[in-house]
């Protein structure tokens, strides 16, 4: 059945909602096959429908000539019988010889009845053409149901199979974002869970979103990776050490050793990064 | 219209409904998993809902489907809902039990299932409330068995914003915290 692949893709983008899983090539590379597969299917279908329906359509305009061609031959009787009763009018008119000669020359019998029976033949033919386009469309009627829903039993994991394409990359997308905001320079550890293309993204967007505003000086020296949007209530706060990061030189020249399971009073400005980076614990 | 990138909305789609064509429809036979050529009139195959829907609802005319109410949406189910919303276990009969719901009723009009379903969410909705509110129940895993994953979120959400009044009421909002813990905490209000 089509759609299996991006259904698992899309369950394991629903199951893993919470944390970051690596790049799934592997699927990702077998949903994109199945869409070339039933793209390719398509274009098939629909160049067999084409050929079939000219061929149909070739079919009823033949048998509608022929069902044209006796009354059409009728409608030259007609216009024979016209011809046959155009000397007749003129006749009579010709019986009255003080008639005004202008008058039967502009209305020449024989010419109006030609003209008759030209107008009458072209509304018996506009007469008949919807009733061709309509009998086409009745012949067509089953094979244009079984085409589109034949073509739709393709076209529908086609186009679901994108949808879940996009919306898996979007989830990511916004994961990456939420990580360039988070970290200046990739961990080695979520590096290894992207994508050669989404490694490309996080530089860019992360250079974009730290560039834009500390180049314009529109916030000033605020660091906006921080996650936080209160101002914060204290200048001086706890902090424990979680992972060992040597020794800092803070902003007023001191030195700050931070070992591992060490607590430390200080300020708020030489620490913010290291705890967003996951180095330290704010306790306090 | 939904939003195209919903996961949710995709997985609830994800449902297969029993179909029955009314008409024989050469080169498909392999939707019921058949060898001939032909997909024979009255044979009832299970096809996804996303497809179904498109079939029976497209403007340019298709052979005409039959698409049968799943059986969880049935009289045996609408019943059960009626006299208890809350003791139904909804995942073992579809785990996006409402989300679907919308989805089929957006394609057939049925007022009874709508209001049935409507009554039941609400019903089972204020329960869901009790239990986040009160913190660690005991026997809270057993209730969170039975909720559909719109109901699931819910909960989370319940739950996420009880912890935010804990934290608010302990004035802990000042701490910075690590870019992990950031990742971790799922965006409020998906």
């Amino acid at each position: 059945m089509y759609g299996e692949e991006a259904s698992k893709l899309a369950r394991e983008a629903k199951r893993t909602i919470d944390h970051f899983p690596p790049y799934n090539d592997s699927l990702v590379r077998s949903i994109a096959r199945e869409i070339r597969h039933l793209h390719e299917t398509c274009q098939s279908l629909i160049r067999e429908y084409e050929l079939q329906k000219q061929r149909i359509e070739s079919q009823v305009e033949q048998e509608w000539r022929q069902q044209q061609e006796p009354s059409s031959s009728s409608a030259n009787l007609s216009g024979t019988t016209a011809i046959a009763g155009g000397p007749l009018t003129s006749t009579t008119s010709q019986q009255d010889p003080n008639h005004t000669t202008l008058a039967m020359l502009e209305n020449d019998p024989v010419q109006s009845q030609s003209m008759s029976v030209s107008q009458r033949s072209s509304s018996t033919a506009t007469a008949r053409m919807p009733s061709l386009q309509s009998q086409k469309r009745q012949v067509l009627q089953p094979l244009t149901e079984n085409f589109w829903t034949k073509y739709l039993v393709h076209q529908t994991p086609l186009q679901r199979n994108k949808r879940i394409l996009m919306a898996y990359h979007h989830q990511r997308i916004e994961k990456i974002k939420e990580l360039a905001w988070a970290f200046n320079i990739l961990p080695e550890s979520s590096r290894q869970l992207l994508s050669p293309d989404e490694i490309g993204f996080f530089n860019e967007y992360e250079k974009q979103c730290r560039n834009k505003y500390s180049s314009q000086g529109q916030f000033g020296e605020i660091d906006l990776g921080l996650g936080m949007i209160s101002p914060p209530k204290e200048v001086f706060i706890t902090v424990r050490v979680i992972r060992d990061c040597g020794d800092i030189v803070t902003e007023s020249g001191a030195t700050l050793s931070l070992k591992k399971n060490s607590e430390h009073f200080v300020k708020r400005g030489d620490v913010e990064r290291l705890i967003t980076q996951g180095y330290l614990l704010h306790v306090a | 219209m939904e939003d195209y990138y919903d996961i949710d909305s995709i997985l609830a789609e994800d449902q297969n409904v029993k179909c029955v064509f009314q008409r024989n429809i050469p080169g498909l036979s392999w939707l019921e998993g058949g060898h001939d050529d032909m997909l024979k009139a009255g044979s009832r195959i299970d096809i996804p809902f996303w497809m179904a829907r498109e079939i029976a609802d497209h403007p340019e005319g298709t052979v005409p489907i039959n698409i049968e109410t799943p059986e969880f949406y049935g009289n045996k189910v609408r019943n059960g809902l009626r006299a208890e919303a809350t003791v139904v276990d909804l995942p073992k009969l579809c785990p996006n039990f409402f989300r679907f719901g919308t989805h089929y009723l957006q394609l057939f009009e049925d007022e009874n299932l709508a209001s049935c379903l409507e009554d039941a969410f609400k019903a089972r909705l204020q329960l869901t409330m009790d239990h986040t509110q009160s913190g660690g129940n005991s026997n809270t895993t057993e209730y969170l068995d039975r909720l559909d994953e719109t109901e699931r979120e819910l909960y989370k959400a319940g739950l996420e914003s009880s912890a935010s009044v804990h934290h608010w009421n302990q004035q802990s909002f000042g701490r910075i915290r690590s870019a992990s813990e950031m990742l971790l905490k799922r965006k409020a209000g998906v």
